[in-house]
């Protein structure tokens, strides 16, 4: 049996369509073959390469989350700085460093930061974007627009660019050498909050129709199919063949499956659905299932398993200041009495370096399959020159379980950048989990200046 | 040229009984609801030499963007957050003080209250499901880690609202009470209880108040973030 699908979406011509149209039959056949690869994008079956895992150009829109909604509220100012580019001086602060996973389909970043000015402004600070690759070439460097908006200082950018599925550093920066004098209490701007987004401009809401009966026959998937669908033989289709009722009533059921199935509404408005989200006894459960109905991307059912994961951002925070110049924005001292006190990047003590917990996260976690985790975690970090960040162990610990641990890789020849990646971490889906970025050494750490730790990212990458 | 759009047209089973007549709407619509479904599923006009067949998704963009029905299954994630880390004895980081200023995100002293105002928070876009309940997104639960600083339980209130969605009737500033009983960072969310931030799609200023109702030490909270909680509606 060839069944008949369509290699690429055909269509049909409006002339196709018309009454006493010749072409009746190819309309037919092409729209069953287009049904068929619709149905094979969405479940990944028969072999389909091109599936829908939302990385855009025609694989599915883009999700479009924002990458960071971070409150931080920690003020900017400078304890009794000394000099120009040495730990806890002045120069170019870094004051929020970010690394990010763009998803692949995303290419422009909107980056806010949310300030209350003291009595330094913009026009000696200078705010601006930095953007750099994890090799830390430079992709571009812009200022901020500054606007007051509802009692607060925005400083806004935005870049276009990017390609997705990378992960990128945004180094949002100020200049603090021109300060007047060592800014203590209200000089230097306290930092609200920061917010790196696409950019997505919205509609208005437009709620669907729905019916006061159901009158759309949507087919009931069996215990082992995700929707309803049926294949037909390319035979149906040769010429001379008639077309018949069985032929349009299947095709449209497997229509108003994929309907039901990818919008997650009941077809044609019904009033109710067909598709159930089951718990793994059977019974419906929409919060937490088992196994799931819907188009999203779970690989719940056993027989679906070439379902399309996808790229995923979970979470992205910065965890304090650094100097652009590599240095710390603080002395090197535990603890420091001298920079950026408020906000500087943490680090790991001198004197212990087992199993040091840096920044914790709880968070609800989506029901993507655990089996053979695609989470990972990047976690960025600054050094004062010190070849030794290689010796560190970055593992991630979650409610479930704790991954393997990876050592930090120097991004560039100063020694001044690091940057781990941890897979596999593991997760349950579809609920709350707490993760913990952890650190160890093998043997002693060898100085203060040796490794902070500036910002992370949690993201799903298949 | 692509066939005429079809996103309502649907036929209802009667249309294919035995020998009833073929009727060249049937065509129109199966047609025209594939190409519908297409541009749905991949987010691409086939024919771009004319307008695409379908609505604009929430963000304005074409195709299903799982951002609950009818644009698909929503997903469970964190939207916003602050995240830090008790003092440990082997960690280097700011010091915590009273109001917050420091490694934890807020500290609450023993009978007092502690606000998080104007957090600016740009939630994802989503449509109304009127008259049904209510759309992914259009609430954020709050997941948050606590610990006592000393003693050996406390009960906190937290208030929580959305200032533009309040002031546009589509909200109401809500609070429920929780119970912190370790030292230890414990965790707690607010999805089943009666606390949430309905919030409208876009900007949106958070506020967050949290009352320490006991006298006998400080709550902490290490980390918090405000997050998606539902695949289809509340």
């Amino acid at each position: 049996m060839a069944r008949k699908k369509n290699a690429s979406f055909q269509g049909v011509d409006v002339f196709g369509v018309d009454v006493d149209a010749p072409s009746f039959r190819r309309a037919v056949e092409n729209g069953v073959g287009d049904t068929a690869l619709i149905y094979d994008m969405l479940t990944g079956l028969n072999g389909e390469a091109n599936t829908i895992d939302h990385s855009g150009d025609g694989r599915g829109c883009p999700l479009g989350l924002p990458l960071v909604n971070q409150r931080i509220f920690r003020n900017l100012n400078l304890e009794n700085p000394s000099s120009k580019d040495v730990n806890g001086g002045t120069g170019q602060l870094i004051f929020a460093p970010y690394v990010i996973f763009l998803p692949p389909g995303e290419d422009t970043i909107v980056v806010v930061a949310t300030v209350d000015l003291g009595t330094v402004d913009d026009s000696v600070l200078a705010p601006h974007l930095i953007i750099r690759a994890t090799d830390m070439t430079l992709v571009v460097d812009v200022p901020f627009r500054s606007f007051f908006v509802r009692g607060h200082t925005m400083w806004a950018a935005i870049y276009s660019g990017l390609g997705g599925g990378q992960r990128y550093f945004v180094f949002p920066q100020i200049e603090t050498s021109h300060v007047p004098s060592t800014a203590v209490g209200g000089q230097m701007p306290l930092l609200r909050s920061m917010k790196i987004h696409h950019g997505l401009a919205g509609r208005p809401p437009q709620p669907p129709r729905i019916d006061t009966e159901d009158r759309f026959g949507v087919t009931e998937p069996t215990s082992t199919e995700m929707l309803f669908h049926k294949d037909f033989d390319e035979g149906l289709f040769a010429n001379e063949r008639s077309i018949n009722g069985y032929v349009l009533a299947n095709w449209n059921r497997n229509l108003n499956a994929i309907d039901e199935f990818m919008r997650r509404w009941p077809a044609g408005g019904n009033l109710s659905y067909v598709h159930v989200d089951h718990d793994s006894g059977g019974s419906p459960d929409s919060s937490n299932p088992a196994r799931s109905r819907f188009d999203a991307h779970t690989r719940s059912l056993a027989g679906y398993p070439d379902e399309p994961e996808i790229a995923f951002p979970l979470w992205s925070a910065s965890f304090g200041a650094f100097l652009a110049s590599g240095k710390f924005a603080v002395e090197l001292a535990e603890p420091p009495t001298i920079g950026c006190l408020e906000w500087f990047a943490p680090w790991p003590e001198v004197g212990g370096a087992t199993n040091v917990d840096i920044r914790r996260l709880r968070c609800l976690v989506p029901d993507f399959q655990s089996t053979s985790s695609n989470l990972k975690c990047a976690v960025l970090i600054g050094s004062d020159g010190d070849a030794d960040v290689g010796s560190w162990n970055i593992s991630v610990v979650s409610t479930t379980g704790t991954s393997a641990t990876v050592a930090p890789v120097a991004c560039d020849g100063t020694n001044d950048w690091w940057l781990a990646t941890v897979t596999a971490i593991p997760f349950t889906g579809d609920g709350e989990e707490r993760f913990t970025i952890r650190a160890s050494r093998t043997g002693a750490k060898s100085g203060v200046g040796e490794l902070c730790f500036l910002a992370a990212c949690l993201y799903f990458e298949p | 040229m692509g066939s005429k759009a079809n996103q309502y047209h649907f036929l209802e089973d009667g249309f294919f009984r035995s020998l009833a007549n073929g009727l060249s709407e049937m065509i129109n619509s199966l047609c025209g609801r594939a190409r519908h479904l297409y541009e749905l599923a991949t987010g691409e006009n086939p024919f771009p030499d004319e307008p695409a067949a379908s609505q604009l998704n929430p963000d304005g963009r074409l195709g299903h963007n799982h951002r609950g029905p009818p644009w698909g299954s929503a997903f469970l994630h964190p939207v916003a957050w602050m995240v830090g880390m008790e003092p440990g004895a082997n960690l280097t980081q700011p010091e915590p003080s009273t109001g917050g200023l420091g490694s934890e995100v807020r500290i609450i002293p023993a009978d007092e209250d502690a606000d998080i105002l104007d957090w600016d928070v740009i939630v994802p876009w989503y449509d109304d499901l009127a008259p049904r309940a209510a759309a992914p997104y259009s609430r954020l639960f709050l997941d948050f880690v606590a610990r006592l600083a000393s003693g050996a339980s406390a009960s906190i209130t937290i208030r929580a609202w959305s200032t533009e969605a309040v002031e546009a009737g589509r909200g109401m500033i809500r609070e429920d009470d929780f119970t912190i009983t370790s030292t230890s960072a414990q965790n707690h969310s607010s999805v089943g209880t009666d606390l949430w931030i309905d919030v409208l799609p876009g900007e949106n200023r958070i506020n967050i108040e949290i009352d320490n109702n006991d006298a006998a030490g400080d709550v902490h909270i290490i980390a918090l973030s405000l997050c998606q909680a539902v695949k289809s509606s509340h």
